[in-house]
This record gives structure tokens, sequence and C-alpha cells, in this order.
């Protein structure tokens, strides 16, 4: 079959430069969530959501940045000596290995990011919502408390239904709420 | 997608996926003669031609052959230790003549030999026109081309909808909070999501399939499926990740819920307007009937004037 340099040299280009691309944003993601999952442990509040979805994504970046080698690999060669033209079976076997590997990788890292996140969660005294009380329709989600009680809780049951970040600070300022009130009836009973 | 790129055509990339269809065949020695059999017929040759062919190429009588084999076969003596002559000879002709792409491989499996090669696409239709083949052939049809990605893809949206529904499904009947406007906008959401990951995961098989056409002149069928789990897992995420940072579920929740509180209010002062509206009426007909009702009884007595 007659390759059509142009023609490839516009895939080769294209796809690497939308693999780079997409890996990039798909690293931004995945900082943005690491950093609200440590604003999260770091808060100290009653009620944090963690989310382990973030751990797929190192396997998809590297999983596209070998599509984005192959592509520029196979483009280089078109125009490479063909005593280099050897390589491309090499190039392709490495490549064809790499991302199977980075298959694996998606689902082994979301399995060891989880369980990190899962260590430091029990480290700062959490513990994770019982199955079917706390965001139950969200796979990827789960509910850290410090006080088992709250997951039972209807009116904390009615603010988290999403499990943002948000959802967590309005549990907070109900739980200080309620801790007030309850400061103050005891105060009210002893001077009674 | 084809349509707006300027050098590919869309029957330009169809023509490639179809290319990359291939079909794996598993055969033992009785199917792979039936197949050689079958695809001779196609060919055009005659009964005399093909038991010729076959004489010249196993040295035997096709006749005395399929005889043999019928009594063999009957007697489950085709062992692996048995002739294996029919088998390779025929291989090597259908590989000749083309009918086998790329290498094939002999496997020994509870004592029957099979022999199992890439096979090219016109003997799938082969077959399909020979009835003991039919029944008794195995034939894997490993696709990167377009319609088993688009498969996979509809099996994605389908397998997300399953989950989102029984999950969203049984929140609503066993959680109080959990109210239908919670059901309806996180389904609808999911389900949104689910097609629009699956679609660009589609969308990149087949861009990446046609990219190795361009660059290399053939398909490898794992980076095009590598693509499409990448791409799709990586938009699904990237939009779950949308979701939560501009709260787009959470606003179609409160959306619904103050649709559903206007039309209380509406109902409600509908309601209100009715019962009030009725009360006056009533009242101003009572009214008047109590005011005709004295006015008769004064006018009864003269002298009293009349009330208006």
């Amino acid at each position: 079959m007659n390759i059509n340099k142009p023609k490839a040299l516009l895939f080769g280009s294209g796809i690497s430069a939308f693999c780079v691309l997409f890996a990039l944003g798909m690293l931004w993601i995945l900082q943005s969530d690491w950093q609200t999952q440590r604003e999260q442990l770091q808060s100290g509040q009653q009620l944090i959501v963690l989310s382990y979805s973030s751990g797929y994504i190192p396997g998809v970046i590297a999983g596209l940045l070998v599509i984005a080698l192959l592509f520029t690999g196979l483009t280089l060669l078109l125009f490479a000596p063909s005593t280099l033209q050897k390589l491309k079976p090499a190039l392709i076997k490495f490549c064809s290995i790499a991302v199977l590997v980075s298959i694996a990788a998606i689902f082994l890292g979301e399995m060891f990011f989880a369980r990190q996140w899962n260590t430091q969660a029990q480290q700062r005294d959490y513990q994770p919502c019982p199955t079917g009380t706390l965001l139950s329709n969200r796979l990827t989600y789960t509910a850290w408390v410090k006080n088992e009680a709250l997951c039972y809780n209807s009116d904390i049951r009615r603010i988290i239904s999403r499990g943002t970040a948000e959802e967590t600070r309005q549990v907070e300022q109900y739980w200080q709420a309620q801790q007030k009130q309850r400061a103050a009836r005891m105060k009210l009973q002893q001077q009674q | 997608m084809a349509q707006n790129h300027p050098v590919l055509s869309r029957a330009e990339l169809e023509t490639a996926f179809n290319e990359n269809q291939h079909d794996i065949f598993v055969q033992d020695e009785r199917e792979l003669v039936e197949l050689w059999l079958a695809e001779q017929k196609s060919k055009g040759s005659n009964q005399q031609q093909i038991s010729a062919k076959f004489e010249q190429l196993i040295g035997m009588p096709l006749e005395d052959y399929l005889m043999q084999f019928g009594k063999n076969h009957g007697a489950t003596v085709v062992s692996a230790a048995g002739d294996m002559k029919a088998l390779t000879v025929l291989a090597a002709e259908m590989k000749r003549s083309g009918s086998i792409l790329g290498q094939y491989y002999f496997q020994v499996q509870n004592g029957k030999k099979y022999i199992i090669f890439k096979g090219r696409a016109g003997l799938r239709h082969i077959l399909t026109g020979t009835r003991y083949l039919a029944n008794n052939s195995k034939v894997m049809q490993l696709g990167i081309g377009g319609q088993a990605m688009r498969a996979s893809a509809r099996g994605g949206v389908l397998v997300s909808v399953i989950f989102s529904a029984t999950l969203n499904t049984i929140d609503w009947i066993f959680k109080e909070e959990f109210r239908w406007t919670n059901w309806l906008a996180t389904i609808s959401t999911d389900i949104v999501k689910a097609a629009i990951a699956s679609a660009a995961g589609y969308a990149a098989g087949m861009v990446v399939s046609a990219g190795l056409i361009a660059v290399t002149g053939a398909s490898i069928a794992v980076f095009p499926l590598a693509a499409a789990i990448f791409v799709g897992i990586g938009v699904g995420l990237a939009l779950n990740w949308l979701d939560n940072k501009y709260g787009v579920t959470q606003a179609i929740i409160n959306h619904l819920n103050r649709i559903e509180h206007d039309a209380k209010t509406d109902i409600s002062e509908g309601v209100y307007y009715v019962i009030s509206e009725a009360g006056r009426v009533v009242k101003r007909r009572l009214t008047g009937a109590i005011r005709s009702y004295l006015s008769s009884l004064l006018r009864r007595f003269n002298g009293i004037p009349v009330l208006r």
C-alpha cells in the first residue's frame, strides 16, 4: 500500500498533538482533584467525601502519551533513511506492550490511590459511612465521618447528594450550629 | 467527523475499516476438507476437477478419503497421532491461493487436531452455504472496524444507564431525602455523560485506526481499541469533574424543585381563588336573597319604606 506522506503527516501530527493536549488536560484535572482531596483531609471537618475516580487518570495519561509516542515515531520514520526503518517493528512492539500496561495501570492505579486515600483518612480518625447510608448512588465516592451518627442524620442526608466540597462545608456549618445550640441549652439548664 | 476532514472521505474510512475486519477460523480436519471442497465449488470447479485436484494434493482419491474419514471418525480413531497430511497439505494450498492470511497454527485439544487461521472475508460466506460447516465451524470475528467499536460504545452507554437507573431507583425507593427531582436530574446527566464519553471513545478509535492506515498502511488492532478506552474514560472523568465543579446536576435538581414549588403554589393559589370567588358569589347571592325577603316583608306593612 502506497503511503500518502502529506496525509500521513497530517494524521500523525494531529493525533500526537491531540493526545498530548488531552493528557495535559487530564493532568490538570488530576492535580485539581488531588488538591481538593488533600484540602478535605486537612480540613478536620466532621464529614469529608473522598472521590476515587481520579485514580484512573494516571493510566489514561500514560496511555495517551504512548499513543502520541507511537504516532510521532511512525511519522518521523516516514522521512527517516531506510537504515532506520528497521526500528518500526520495535517501536510498534514497544508501544503495544506499553499500551497494554497503561490499560492495566488504569484499574490498578485506581485501587492503589484509593488505598492511599483511605489510609490517610483512617490516620486522621475518620471512618467510612456504612454502605447504603450516604452517597450510595455514587460508586466512586465515599463519605468519611468522625462520628458515625452523622451517616444516619436525615438533615445531613438531605445536604449530601452529590458529594462536593461545598456540601461538606454546609454539613460542617450545620454541625457547628447544632453544637452551639446544645451548648446554649446546657448553659441554660445549669443556670436554672 | 470524516465528512469535515479535508483528506479522508467517509467512503475511504469505511473501506479501510472493512478491510481490517478479520475472521479467525478454528477447524478440525474434516471441517477444513469440507471448507476446501466448498471453496473449490464456489470457484466454479466441477466434481471431477475437484476430485483430480484433491488426488494430486493428498495422493488419495477424494471418495476414498471421505469414506475412510467417515469410518475413522465413527470409530473415534482420529487422534493427535493420526495422519495430519490432509490438514497440512490443504492449509498450504489454501495459503497459496490467498484464502488463509498470515500464519496458521495446529493445535491438539482433547485428542483432536485443529487448525487455527485468519481467513479472507469471502470464506465466511462459503461457510454459511455449507450445512455441515455452518453447524460445526468455530469462527471468531476479530474486528477493529466501525461495527465492533459502535457496538462497544453502545454497550458502554447501556451499562451506564442500567447502573445509574438501578442505584438511583434504589435510593428513590428507600431514602426519604432522595426525591423524584434528584432521581430525574441524576439519571439524565449520567446518560448524557455516558453518551458523550462513548461517542468520544468511538470517534478516537476510528481516528486512530484511520491514522494508522494513513501512516503505516495497515491498522494494528490494539491501538484503536486502547485509544477508545483512554479517550472514553478520560472524557467521562472530565465531564464528571466539570459537573462537580459547576454543579450542573445540582442546578437541574434545584430547577426541578423550583418548578415543583411553583406548580404547587399555582395550584394552591388557584384553589384559593376558586374558593374565595365561590364564597363571594354565595355571599352576594345570599345577601340579595335576604334583602329581597326583607323587602317583601316590609312591603306587607304599609307606610314603612322599602329597603334598597
